[in-house]
């Protein structure tokens, strides 16, 4: 019996044991084509997925030193069949490639036929196909690129993209690296996507995957249209790379409900670009508007669907996808690989904390026992109804204020409902930032935050994402959208960012016990327990008595 | 040897030593069973079908070859010339084949009878000419007598049956008619042509077929199908041949270790699967089929459970049945339950549970693997049920087994080679699954842990020489020692890095849902799963003190929280039965009422101070009520107050079957078509007793050997017969044809070729016709 700190299950979930002595090794030799799942403290699950697979053949691992790292590190016998399957798995991917023909353009060609013949039959893939050329070789449509790839995705043949992409118009771009350095891991994920063309970077909130962006932008060299989540964010991406970049103001274009500027570096939002009048997409005429070297998605995650056609469009592009997790409640992964491109980097958030990089952070969840008229209230509504009152209960208001009277420090608090905020507002006697806020309001509170003018905000659902507020340290979470793992994660990264002085960042949840609240915070915690922040509970109670 | 030659099998077994004659009846145990009263009997019971086929099944590929080649002539053949048509080891196959009684004599060798036609038949070939050539009328014969320019019957037969003849016929036919009659003679022996019957002209022979027809080298059986004699047949297949030896087995080095470690792991997965199913089982019983087996639903959900395909969870469920630890419950309704013997095994240890488990596999007499495949009417053969009981399993499963045996330590084989060596030991055996059955054991093999990576393990090797203490501690060494603690993790899953001891396995799961299986286990605790540890009676404070014992890591506050919640939520709603209640807004008259004595007998119990239930029927509270002087009123489900007069009763109809009052008058065809019968009948019986009535009432041997030569004579004969209803009836026949325990007969009654199966037939006579 060998003693690694490896088990591989028959169900191809790995486990690995941390407090091995071999774990580190191991993990270096897994990491690259097994997807981690869960992190927490003691034993770590990975899982086999095709995905993952195939993101290994497209960086380069075959199947033989997959198999063999399994064997090597495992505790029993791996199961035979597992082993078998990895090989079959990854033999399907790169059987198809697209290629550029200099006579015919984009080709698929194939080096084992019959899977030619599979798939030019498969009623999803063939009309994607033109003329036969010859028995390995058939015409692709360049429009139909992003498509094909994701219908050859889903029949199981996932096609090596190996067609190249067109520069663009060159524009050059130089970090300024003045008092600052790009760190290991964001060299490591700027390679990394460089290399493999088109890819996703998986950092956690507060690693700094702007600057990554922004060394990519550097790398490419050319024009760049960059896709943000909301205007200030868009704002943010706009401030940072003047400051990190050689980019001047001019040379930076806002596309956005308020401005419709195009420049060499345009930034434009989801929402601005899945805009329709008369059922048309009304700005689409950007992806066209230039000649993009480099097109880079924030917040991949949360892409919408529409823009996930026009991405389909845009393969003969570089594209960057940028993203903490790529959990997408929707369960869209798939489409990621196939139109942004596969994994390109990752690291666990645990391993940049260590490397001080994000702050440490405490995460509580405080429950509240509703009064017996709330709990009747709630008792009583609809099962629609119900998260809302649970989520909102009056009795939660005493024990934010005794929780931000705890700290001497400034203070989010994070709501989805509100009336729920508004009331938090006059409680806690601090501004309110919510989705009808103007762009200027908020920036100027933003502002306020940052310069210690106001002891804190209540910010609505509009800041889940891409608000920079460094020296944010205390996060208070009332409400939320409804059991959304990844809102919790983004939320969590809103305190983050490594404190000038060290201190560590404190994540708060206040849910009403025994209620649906109660069970969507234990689902919302999951994905940030698995990274291994484990949650501490306390009652609202020793709360209020405390101090 | 001033001896003469033997004249007959019986003649030969006579002259034999008694030593030897004990040889064959071990080497053919169906011979002795009953004993045969002497040696006549016991050549006769050598030469039925049924223990030739068996015997045949026995031979490998090398002395079925020298057999089928003797069967090429009717001459004996002598040992020099077989040994010179199959080489050196021919001589000691042909001392076997007559050690077996398949062949006697001693210069001159002769095959016994029906080996002849139970390999020809078998080999697909057509029948003799003399048989198919006797089917012919005059004006039929005389084309194919003119095209050879011969003028009786018997002149055709030699013309066909002299090599040369027929090797110059097939050379004037052409290339396309040799195609055909080769296609033929590779068998089955039958073709579709059109009009098969049409007179052949021989000036236009418009088609090879025509051609083939017209010489006799094809024969039409009826409208629309032509045979290949099986004279012709043989020649063209030539000599058959086989390889003196096996084909040699390729074996790959894997590594004993490697071999056993990988056996073992899953031998501890089937122990544990096998743990999960009576589990399961004992909670959810499946119910039993009317048929007898286990339906398709719940053997895809037991293999959805334990996350294994259908096959895989179908053999586990026979290996389990066959250990008897599943049966059927009595009753009406069966279900499929644990046995008490179950408990029993489950308390073992690990290593001795799957000695039970491989022992009891090795000797099942039923085909898993048949589990899920159609039968010959397309239903799906059912797990547990009767219908996949095979009598030859055990020995199928040997063979493969001795195969493995075979092979050095720690090295893989390919089921293709396996299939191979058997194929080569046994050709005949195993018929259709033939070449499927060792794949299939192979398979049950790997998933059993008997073989690892390909290889027979150490341990198994040692079970299946009969060393089980033995193999249980070699096993045992490999097997990882079950753990006493677990990991648990903030994320409220719990680990188990390996297998652990049984209590603690039973306590993790019954307070935790397991998530992933394997060499470890994934364990992860919800609500729900708490719930289900506090309903089997765990306390709170049990939990805790599981977690804080059996856990190597601190235990999570979020862990403890969970507990303690669904702790305080556990029972706060009470739910029980009872038949009625009583409500009564008046408290005082609850109290006096309950402090009666008489009221004992309804079991009364006070929910509330307005409220009682009772466990006796309204009816019988509302009369010990009323025998008290109460005036109570019963309530229906919305409590409103229930009139209770019953209305008067009534009978439920149901559907009666329709009688049939008086016999139908019989329609005129009917009625004609019974008074011929009745006249033929009449008729074959006054043709029975005027011949000279010789009833035979002896051995079936006699029967067919008389039967035979009437065929061969074309005489009529008398048959006593005992039809598919047992009726007895008797008719006048003219045999055409006697083999594979069927008389093909021309009836005179019905005007028609008839088939009578041999051992209905009560007895036999000759007849004289007019």
């Amino acid at each position: 019996m060998t003693d690694g700190p490896l088990i591989v299950q028959s169900d191809k979930t790995l486990l690995l044991e941390i407090d091995h002595p071999m774990s580190g090794e191991c993990r270096q030799a897994i990491a690259p084509f097994a997807e981690l799942e869960r992190s927490p403290e003691h034993v770590h699950t990975y899982r086999l997925t095709p995905l993952g697979l195939w993101n290994a053949r497209a960086a380069g691992h075959d199947a033989e030193q997959v198999v063999d790292a399994l064997v090597r590190f495992s505790r029993y016998p791996v199961p035979h069949a597992l082993l078998v399957d990895v090989a079959d798995t990854m033999d399907r991917f790169g059987r198809l490639r697209l290629e550029q023909d200099p006579v015919h353009g984009l080709v698929l060609r194939t080096t084992d036929r019959a899977v030619l013949e599979e798939v030019v039959r498969s009623k999803k893939v063939a009309p994607m196909l033109g003329m036969r050329l010859d028995p390995e070789t058939v015409i692709a449509f360049p429009s139909e690129r992003g498509r094909l790839k994701q219908a050859l995705l889903k029949v199981g043949w996932p096609a090596e993209d190996l067609a190249g992409y067109v520069d663009g118009e060159a524009h050059p771009i130089e970090l300024v690296q003045d008092g600052w350095d790009l760190r290991d891991y964001q060299q490591m994920a700027v390679d990394g996507f460089w290399h493999g063309g088109s890819g996703v970077v998986v950092l956690p909130c507060g690693a700094g995957k702007t600057i990554v962006g922004a060394a990519a932008m550097a790398r490419a060299g050319a024009t760049t249209l960059i896709l943000v989540t909301n205007t200030v964010s868009g704002r943010q991406w706009k401030h940072e790379l003047i400051k990190r970049t050689t980019l001047t103001e001019d040379e930076i274009g806002e596309y956005s409900g308020e401005k419709k500027e195009i420049k060499p570096v345009t930034i434009a939002t989801y929402q601005i670009m899945t805009t329709r009048r008369k059922g048309e997409y009304v700005h689409l005429e950007l992806f066209g508007a230039r000649d993009w070297g480099l097109v880079v998605y924030d917040e991949v995650h949360l892409l919408p669907a529409p823009v996930f056609r026009m991405t389909a469009d845009l393969q003969s592009r570089r594209r960057l996808g940028l993203t903490a997790t790529l959990v997408r409640e929707d369960g869209q992964e798939g489409d990621v690989f196939s139109l942004i491109g596969p994994k390109r980097y990752d690291a666990p958030w645990k391993d940049i904390e260590a490397q001080g990089y994000i702050a440490p952070a405490d995460c509580t969840e405080v429950r509240v026992t509703m009064t017996d008229a709330e709990r009747l209230a709630y008792a009583t509504a609809e099962p629609e109804e119900r998260y809302k009152i649970a989520a909102t209960a009056h009795t939660k208001i005493a024990v934010i204020r005794k929780l931000v009277e705890r700290h001497d420090d400034q203070v989010l608090v994070i709501g989805a409902y509100l009336d729920q905020l508004e009331e938090l507002g006059v409680a806690l006697n601090m501004p309110v930032i919510q989705g009808s806020t103007k762009n200027a309001e908020r920036e100027r509170l933003y502002e306020a935050f940052r310069t210690k003018e106001i002891p804190g905000l209540v910010v609505s659902k509009v800041a889940n994402f891409s608000i920079d507020l460094p020296e944010a340290a205390i996060a208070i979470q009332v409400s939320g959208t409804f059991g959304s793992r990844q809102e919790e994660a983004q939320r969590l990264g809103r305190v983050l960012r490594p404190k000038a002085d060290g201190r560590s960042a404190h994540f708060y949840t206040v849910i009403s016990r025994d209620t649906v609240d109660q069970e969507y915070a234990a689902h919302r915690q999951r994905f940030l327990a698995e990274q291994g922040y484990p949650y501490t509970i306390v009652d609202a109670d020793d709360v209020l008595a405390d101090g | 040897m001033t001896r003469d030659a033997p004249r007959s099998l019986a003649d030969a077994l006579r002259a034999w030593p008694d030593e030897r004659l004990a040889r064959l009846l071990q080497a053919r145990p169906d011979l002795a069973v009953p004993v045969p009263s002497d040696l006549g009997v016991l050549a006769a019971r050598a030469a039925v079908r049924l223990s030739i086929l068996r015997a045949l099944d026995g031979l490998d590929a090398f002395r079925l070859a020298v057999l089928e080649s003797m069967c090429l002539r009717d001459k004996g053949f002598t040992a020099a010339e077989l040994i010179a048509l199959h080489g050196p080891a021919a001589k000691e196959a042909v001392t076997q084949l007559v050690d077996l009684a398949l062949v006697w004599g001693e210069e001159d060798l002769h095959v016994v009878g029906p080996v002849r036609d139970v390999l020809s038949s078998g080999a697909g070939m057509g029948r003799p000419l003399s048989v198919l050539m006797a089917s012919h009328t005059p004006t039929r014969l005389a084309p194919v007598q003119q095209a050879l320019g011969v003028d009786t019957v018997d002149a055709v037969i030699a013309a066909l049956t002299d090599p040369v003849r027929v090797e110059e016929l097939l050379i004037e036919a052409g290339p396309e008619a040799r195609e055909i009659v080769t296609a033929l003679a590779a068998g089955p022996p039958f073709g579709k042509v059109r009009e098969a019957r049409r007179l052949p002209k021989l000036d236009e022979l418009d088609s090879p077929v025509r051609w083939l027809l017209a010489h006799g080298l094809l024969v039409a059986i009826d409208d629309d199908t032509v045979e290949l004699p099986r004279e012709l047949g043989m020649q063209l297949r030539g000599a058959p041949t086989a390889a003196a030896e096996p084909p040699a087995l390729l074996t790959a080095k894997v590594g004993a270790g490697d071999v056993d470690r990988a056996a073992a792991h899953e031998a501890a997965l089937v122990v544990a699967h096998i743990e999960a199913i009576c589990g399961s089982w004992s909670e959810d019983p499946p119910s039993v089929l009317r048929s007898g087996g286990l339906g398709v639903r719940d053997l895809k959900r037991t293999a959805k459970e334990l996350d294994v395909t259908d096959e895989v969870a179908a053999l586990l469920i026979e290996t389990a049945y066959a250990a008897g630890l599943l049966d059927q419950s009595p009753g009406v309704d069966p279900d499929w339950l644990p046995t008490p013997t179950y408990d029993r095994w489950a308390a073992l240890p690990g290593e001795e549970r799957w000695i039970a488990l491989a022992r009891a596999w090795i000797g099942m007499a039923r085909l898993p693997s048949l589990v899920g495949l159609r039968d010959d009417r397309d239903k799906a053969l059912a797990a547990l049920s009767p219908e996949i009981d095979r009598v030859s399993a055990p020995t199928d499963r040997r063979r493969v087994l001795d195969v493995l045996l075979d092979t050095p330590t720690g090295h893989s084989v390919k089921p293709g080679g396996v299939v191979d060596v058997l194929a080569w030991r046994a050709p005949r055996r195993g018929g259709r699954l033939r070449d499927q059955l060792p794949v299939w054991v192979l398979g049950e093999l790997a998933v059993l842990g008997l073989t690892g990576r390909g290889g027979l393990a150490s341990f198994a090797r040692l079970l299946l020489t009969g060393y089980d203490r033995e193999a249980s501690k070699a096993l045992g060494a490999l097997l990882p020692d079950p753990l006493d603690h677990v990991l648990v993790q903030p994320d409220l899953t719990v680990v188990a890095t390996g297998p652990l001891e049984r209590h603690l396995a039973r306590e993790m799961s019954l307070v935790a849902d397991i998530e992933s299986k394997g060499g470890a286990t994934v364990y992860r605790i919800t609500d729900a799963s708490v719930r289900r540890a506090l309903d089997a009676g765990r306390s709170s404070s049990d939990l805790h003190e599981l977690f804080r014992s059996a856990s190597r890591t601190p235990v999570p506050q979020s862990l403890t929280y969970l507990i303690d919640d669904v702790a305080r939520r556990h029972g706060r709603l009470r739910v029980g039965s009872s038949a009625s209640y009583l409500r009564c807004d008046d408290e005082a008259l609850l109290t006096e009422l309950l402090a009666t004595k008489k009221v004992e007998v309804l079991k009364l119990r006070r929910l509330a101070p307005t409220v009682v239930t009772s466990q006796a029927s309204v009816n019988q509270v509302l009369e010990v009520l009323r025998a008290l002087g109460h005036a109570p009123a019963p309530e229906a489900q919305d409590g409103v107050v229930l009139i209770a007069r019953p209305e008067g009763r009534r009978a439920a109809v149901k559907p009666r079957p329709n009688r049939p009052t008086e016999a139908a008058p019989l329609p005129d065809a009917q009625a004609s078509l019974a008074v011929t019968a009745l006249r033929a009948g009449d008729v074959a019986a006054r043709a029975a007793r005027r011949g000279a009535l010789r009833l035979t009432m002896s051995t079936s041997v006699d029967t067919l050997a008389f039967l035979q030569d009437a065929a061969r004579e074309g005489r009529q004969v008398w048959l006593g017969y005992v039809d598919a209803q047992g009726r007895s009836t008797s008719r006048v026949v003219e045999p055409r044809t006697v083999e594979g325990g069927y008389v093909t007969a021309y009836d005179h009654l019905r005007q028609e070729d008839r088939t009578f199966s041999v051992h209905r037939i009560t007895g036999v006579a000759e007849v004289e016709t007019e």
